[in-house]
């Protein structure tokens, strides 16, 4: 076996990994509402690549012949604009379809420094028991006492007001929740024989901690991050709307709340679309974390 | 048996959903239970012996498992056909039951003396506080408890295994059931207390005339207890009659071969080993707990786990550490392999002592020392194929992953396994196969001394019969040292040169097998031979015919 071409055995590999996929997919379907997120997200996905080849206008272009403009099902709607023009003349459909690569990149970006840096520690935590152990975990709770809006506000407050700095400040406000998850699983699995039998034989804590531990404490964190994806997109937005995130001309969805917030009685459709994505988009991301669960997680499975 | 059956089960047949591995739990299942009698229905792993009784209680996962067939006649009531609620009149009232688990079975966070109230609230029996309160003591009283009004103000965990399963047995048996349905009940226990409450048991049914039904996969407990018995396999019963029959003249070669798997009792005389000492363990101490404070910590409770403990175990011998739970035996093992450090004392092994090495002079003895865990499911790594199991540790010594992938396709040969398995996930094998991968892949790193801590405690008994010969096998042939961690006396007495008994960290005898077992000196050890269930019985030899 040994002998055996790289070629075959990857395609053996590939094949074991499309037998757990295809069951994975089966428990994913069971549950509806993950299905219409799924189908959201991908589309808006594929906007969001491809913003520049689908958004009718430029998102900054300003038409001063066509300011506040309603939707099209709204009387006086034009249908250049689908879903009318902002208050400088900008086209709203542009703006949304632009704003959601803002949003995916928000999600993606925090997501990946959460998981990296939250699952390191929560690892180190877990694997030192002691001094190490408290020293992290007295710290994260202690981020985890501030509301997290308010302490990413204050973060953003002392790094200054832009997109990247948002995505710090909500990065750091939501990597105790990693942290703890990560830790909480790396320890029941450490009481675990498995991991006993690996010590005996003389495995690094590098090797225990990677290659034996983590890979089962990866289903619970999957759900998390895509929970966590969402409400990063939620909290980016509430910055950009308190005018700490995004600046303006940036057609982040937060900021272009905040741009319309005079016009809340005059046009209310300025502020309720982007609201409207806001909403669906978290809702679905939330619809697929469910999903998730249920798939990943054989102990929800089991009474349904 | 001149007096009426009070419950016949006829043709009982219980579906499983169309996923499952067979279609039916229980299938065409019919026997019957007379007052006064203990009926053991015996059987391995998902025999369907719980599935049948589960049934007659209505306690069955519906809807996905359900009686798709046969009648549960009791008291005149088919109980396969009435509805929840008036299965839940039965429940308690005129069927009790207890469980394997104590601890789960009992509610945490309500004192005994309340839950015990709850069972005559729940079926709204017109009974003073004062009359529940006096029924209650003597309720306690009833199944051996002492001072029944301490033990009733207690929670459940403040008591011991034993006496929490007292206390289910009061709860059962609260509104006088005429039938009794044990479950395992005694499987979670210790063998002393195991013996005491099968004594109960069947003192309690003897004075009031009940009918038990008692499922057990331990044949040492039948020989104990039961009148007549039942044997199950695959849902099926495949042989009933009285105890002596089954016992000693079983037809049935499913039966004759569970019974032939039961390990004897006596111990056979063997000559001393006389070769080489591997290791040798000196003045061995370990204690959990601290009772220092600090800053952040209270004190905390100290136990000795190991106190004081000294052994020898040479080339091709086995040692068996016995004794009950909490008596230290697996901290020592441990202690020897390093998984936990110890207080003070020395582990010789070749003359070294493997206490005081680094972490880094540890490495190449980690080698010689390997171990084989309880429980085959938590002991493999379920993201992991079989084939990576087995090569870890060569791969960690530098061995090249084409070598040692060689050798693990001979080591499952060995351990009787096809050599596909090296590309499949743990979850894809049955227990008695997962523990032969274990030692799979202890044996990969060639190792000096194997320590097998509770290695067959959770197999059914007849594979557990073949991973002792497996183990015995490899033993003879490696030339292995052994140190055999167990609580089962049976077992011990099977596979072991040497025991040494262990009770509250300290060892309180050690010698041969054969003199430990035919002329124990110590007290506990005379005790715990005297507990273990079905001595009396002679296990037929059924070898041969």
């Amino acid at each position: 076996m040994s002998m055996q071409s790289p070629n075959s055995k990857s395609e053996k590999i590939q094949s074991a990994l499309m037998a757990v996929l295809s069951g994975f997919w089966y428990e994913f379907k069971q549950n509806r509402g993950a299905l219409y997120g799924l189908i959201f997200v991908t589309i808006l996905a594929f906007v969001a690549i491809f913003a520049d080849l689908v958004a009718p206008f430029s998102p900054i272009e300003q038409y001063r012949d066509f300011l506040k403009l309603p939707p099209i099902w709204v009387e006086g709607g034009n249908w250049d604009f689908i879903l009318g023009t902002d208050a400088l003349g900008r086209d709203q459909l542009s703006r949304i379809i632009h704003g959601s690569r803002y949003s995916f990149y928000i999600g993606f970006i925090v997501i990946f420094f959460c998981l990296t840096i939250g699952i390191f520690l929560g690892l180190v935590a877990a694997f030192n028991k002691g001094y190490v152990d408290t020293f992290i975990m007295r710290l994260m709770d202690i981020i985890l006492a501030f509301p997290s809006l308010l302490m990413a506000l204050a973060l953003v407050a002392i790094l200054g007001p832009s997109l990247e700095n948002a995505m710090i400040a909500i990065a750091v406000v939501y990597i105790p929740h990693f942290v703890r998850l990560t830790r909480a699983q790396a320890l029941s699995e450490l009481g675990k024989d498995y991991v006993s039998s690996s010590k005996t034989m003389g495995a690094s804590s590098a090797r225990l901690m990677f290659i034996n531990v983590l890979p089962n404490c990866m289903a619970p964190l999957i759900v998390q991050a895509t929970m966590s994806f969402s409400s990063a997109i939620l909290d980016a937005a509430a910055l950009g709307f308190l005018g700490m995130g995004a600046q303006p001309p940036t057609p982040e969805w937060g900021t272009m709340l905040a741009d319309s917030r005079q016009y809340i009685t005059s046009d209310p459709w300025l502020m309720g679309i982007p609201g409207l994505f806001i909403l669906v988009t978290v809702l679905s991301i939330n619809l697929i974390g469910d999903g998730l669960r249920d798939a990943l997680d054989p102990k929800m499975k089991s009474n349904k | 048996m001149t007096k009426d059956a009070i419950l016949k089960i006829s043709n009982l047949t219980v579906s499983l959903p169309s996923r499952a591995e067979r279609p039916y739990a229980v299938e065409d299942v019919s026997f019957e239970v007379f007052p006064g009698e203990i009926l053991c229905i015996v059987g391995e792993s998902g025999s369907g012996k719980s599935m049948s009784s589960n049934a007659v209680m209505g306690l069955l996962p519906k809807p996905q498992v359900y009686i798709s067939q046969g009648e549960i006649l009791f008291e005149g009531q088919d109980l396969a056909q009435i509805s929840d609620r008036e299965m839940q009149k039965i429940r308690g009232s005129k069927i009790g039951m207890i469980f394997q688990e104590p601890m789960t079975a009992l509610n945490p966070v309500m004192k005994v003396s309340k839950q015990l109230e709850e069972v005559f609230k729940s079926h709204h029996l017109k009974l003073s506080r004062k009359q529940i309160k006096a029924k209650i003591i003597e309720m306690l009283d009833d199944v051996g408890l002492p001072d029944p009004k301490i033990i009733g103000n207690s929670f459940p965990f403040e008591l011991s295994g034993g006496q929490r399963q007292r206390v289910m047995i009061a709860m059962a048996l609260a509104l006088e059931p005429t039938i009794l349905i044990a479950d395992e009940p005694t499987t979670a226990l210790d063998v002393t207390t195991q013996a005491q409450i099968l004594k109960l048991i069947a003192a309690l049914q003897q004075k009031r005339d009940m009918g038990v039904i008692f499922i057990t996969h331990d044949f040492g407990v039948v020989a104990e207890i039961a009148d007549r018995v039942i044997v199950m396999q695959f849902g099926k019963i495949v042989e009933q009659g009285s105890a002596d029959q089954i016992l000693n003249r079983p037809k049935h070669p499913y039966t004759r071969k569970l019974i032939s798997t039961v390990p004897h009792l006596g111990a056979q005389k063997k000559a001393p080993v006389t070769s080489d000492v591997v290791v040798t363990v000196k003045g061995l101490n370990k204690t959990y707990g601290d009772a220092s404070t600090g800053w952040f910590k209270k004190a905390g409770r100290v136990v000795h786990a190991s106190k004081d403990v000294n052994l020898e175990i040479r080339k091709g011998e086995t040692l068996g550490l016995v004794g009950e739970s909490g008596s230290g035996k697996s901290t020592v093992g441990r202690c020897i392999i390093r998984l936990h450090s110890s207080d003070s004392g020395e582990v010789l092994f070749d003359g070294e002592d493997i206490l005081k090495l680094t972490n880094a002079q540890m490495m190449p003895m980690r080698k010689q020392i390997q171990m084989i865990f309880q429980d085959p499911y938590a002991s493999l790594n379920p993201r992991r194929k079989i084939g990576d199991i087995i090569t870890e540790g060569p791969t960690i010594h530098g061995i090249p992953k084409a070598e040692s992938w060689k050798r693990a396709e001979e080591l499952l040969e060995i351990v009787g396994l096809d050599k596909v398995a090296l590309k499949r996930y743990p979850h894809e094998f049955s227990g008695g196969q997962r523990q032969r991968i274990g030692i799979a892949r202890a044996l990969a790193m060639d190792p000096k001394l194997l320590i097998a801590d509770e290695a067959v405690s959770a197999l059914d008994v007849s594979v557990q019969a073949q991973v002792l010969k497996l183990l015995d096998d490899i033993k003879n042939k490696m030339d292995l040292a052994m140190l055999f961690v167990t609580h089962d006396l049976r077992v011990a007495a099977q596979v072991c040169d040497k025991i040494a008994v262990m009770k509250l960290g300290e060892i309180v005898e050690y010698g041969n097998t054969y003199d430990v077992f035919h002329n124990p000196q110590h007290a506990y050890t005379k005790s715990l031979l005297d507990a273990v269930p079905g001595k009396q019985w002679k296990v037929p030899d059924l070898s041969g015919v």
